[in-house]
């Protein structure tokens, strides 16, 4: 086969649902867009003239755009090309509230830091879709926030084990006697106290926020917000997870160290990690 | 192994880091250089070696300057009781180009985001609210693109300015000059409907 043939082969469009998790200036006219597909997970694409074109990417390529988008893609290359879009939802209300935009700018690091690229998470989109309409539509709820760390932990299999101790075994039946057991971080799963001795990186928390925890990550998207935090499950869960996190990603994410500079008055319903001055 | 000469490809290759330019149009452009007179060549040597020199930052505005204070700050005849926020030196050359605004400015140097974790000390608002202190201000017009980002620092810098009983504005935004309805998208349109005022 001769390369003129080779070159007229087309380069594959695909089409599928995607929610814009980051988007960077290129060169002069080009977006670095990272998109979470429905059908096939973290893509990074180049649209090329997206800072000038007024008909193919009109207003559509900014942060939390839900997009019908069309895309090239030749196999071996990373960067995938952004052909054309639809805008089915922007979330015009989130843009319209800092706490919000801090939110969610959160919850699409978290996606972005979770995901791996090429790697179709059905159930992990649809968490992020509904997670963006609730913070958009309903007043800011830190239980909000938790469950959505809660959800991606276990559907990315980063799922925190809290049924039983991790070293010696026993579960909750048999752990029920005693007040506090901890977190290690290093083994991602619950330690009793026996066994927590001489051992690093533990956090204490309650039984009853460890099964909360497993309850969150096995149950049904649109039943989870039935459950309730009391607020000692809410506290030990803040202290927790962004821990947990950044434990697994081998980072602190940098949405939380920039809500960290901002003034307290501004972050006091933004208790995201122990770490920021929000008060919770 | 090149085929040019040394200094040749070393200005090839220098001219290649600069954004937009590919070899090609590199060796275009050395070639040009290699042809022009030599005061021509000095000329542009210079040109590129004193705005590494001279340029800074003007200590009130933040605009780039080569004195301080720049330009448009010592101008008596421009108002002082209008201040307009921009995102950087460019959409400041923009808004002046339009020769429509008659205050002063303040350059942010860039936008919250807390994804590339960009906080409010990344940026110059701190210096902007200690101006807003000392100067009398009246009014503030926030003309940060209308991306997210560019929302966000509006957003944050309303609440902030707000507390200190200044008048907050935001440049409009809506249909482009010379565009088509038909043709824009549906957040567009209803910020245009939002913004409408009467005639």
């Amino acid at each position: 086969m001769g390369f003129g043939i080779l070159f007229l082969l087309p380069m594959p469009l695909f089409t599928t649902n995607a929610i814009v998790t980051r988007s960077l200036n290129y060169g002069e006219s080009d977006k670095i867009i990272t998109f979470f597909t429905k059908d096939f997970g973290k893509l990074k694409g180049i649209a090329k003239g997206a800072r000038r074109s007024r008909k193919r990417f009109q207003n559509a390529l900014g942060l939390f755009s839900h997009l019908r988008l069309i895309f090239f893609d030749k196999e071996g290359l990373g960067l995938v090309r952004a052909e054309g879009c639809d805008i089915l939802h922007s979330f015009p209300k989130i843009k319209e509230e800092f706490k919000k935009i801090v939110y969610g700018n959160y919850y699409l690091e978290l996606v972005n830091e979770m995901a791996g690229e090429r790697e179709a998470n059905r159930e992990a989109f649809e968490v992020l879709l509904s997670s963006l309409s609730s913070l958009e539509e309903a007043n800011l709820q830190e239980e909000q926030l938790r469950i959505f760390e809660i959800r991606m932990l276990s559907l990315f299999g980063y799922r925190p084990n809290m049924r039983r101790c991790n070293l010696c075994k026993r579960d909750w039946e048999d752990l029920k006697e005693i007040p506090v057991v901890f977190f290690s971080l290093e083994r991602g799963a619950l330690i009793c106290e026996q066994c927590s001795k001489m051992r690093n990186n533990l956090i204490p928390l309650s039984l009853g926020t460890a099964r909360l925890i497993e309850k969150i990550s096995q149950t049904e998207l649109s039943k989870v917000e039935r459950l309730r935090f009391t607020l000692q499950a809410l506290s030990e869960s803040r202290e927790l997870l962004p821990k947990f996190i950044s434990y697994q990603l081998g980072k602190e994410l940098k949405s939380l160290k920039a809500i960290n500079s901002i003034p307290i008055h501004l972050n006091s319903f933004i208790p995201l990690s122990p770490g920021g001055r929000g008060t919770g | 192994m090149s085929a040019y000469a040394k200094p040749i490809n070393h200005l090839i290759e220098a001219l290649t880091r600069l954004p937009g330019i590919g070899k090609k149009t590199a060796s275009r452009l050395a070639f040009h250089i290699l042809r022009s007179s030599p005061s021509e060549a000095q000329d542009l040597a210079r040109a590129i070696w004193d705005v590494k020199e001279k340029i800074r930052l003007c200590s009130s505005c933040f605009n780039l300057t080569d004195e301080d204070p720049c330009l448009i700050c010592q101008d008596e005849r421009r108002s002082r009781e209008v201040l307009c926020v921009v995102e950087g030196p460019n959409d400041l050359i923009a808004i002046e180009n339009t020769g429509v605004f008659n205050g002063k400015y303040h350059v942010l140097h860039g936008t919250i985001s807390p994804l590339e974790g960009i906080g409010p000390d990344d940026l110059k608002i701190k210096e902007l609210l200690e101006r807003l202190q000392k100067e009398k201000i009246s009014e503030v017009i926030l003309a940060t693109n209308p991306t997210v980002e560019g929302g966000t620092t509006a957003l944050y810098l309303t609440d902030l300015i707000k507390s200190l009983h200044i008048k907050v504005t935001r440049i409009a935004y809506g249909i482009p000059m010379g565009s088509e309805i038909e043709y824009s998208d549906g957040m567009t349109l209803s910020k245009a409907l939002e913004g409408r005022r009467e005639i």
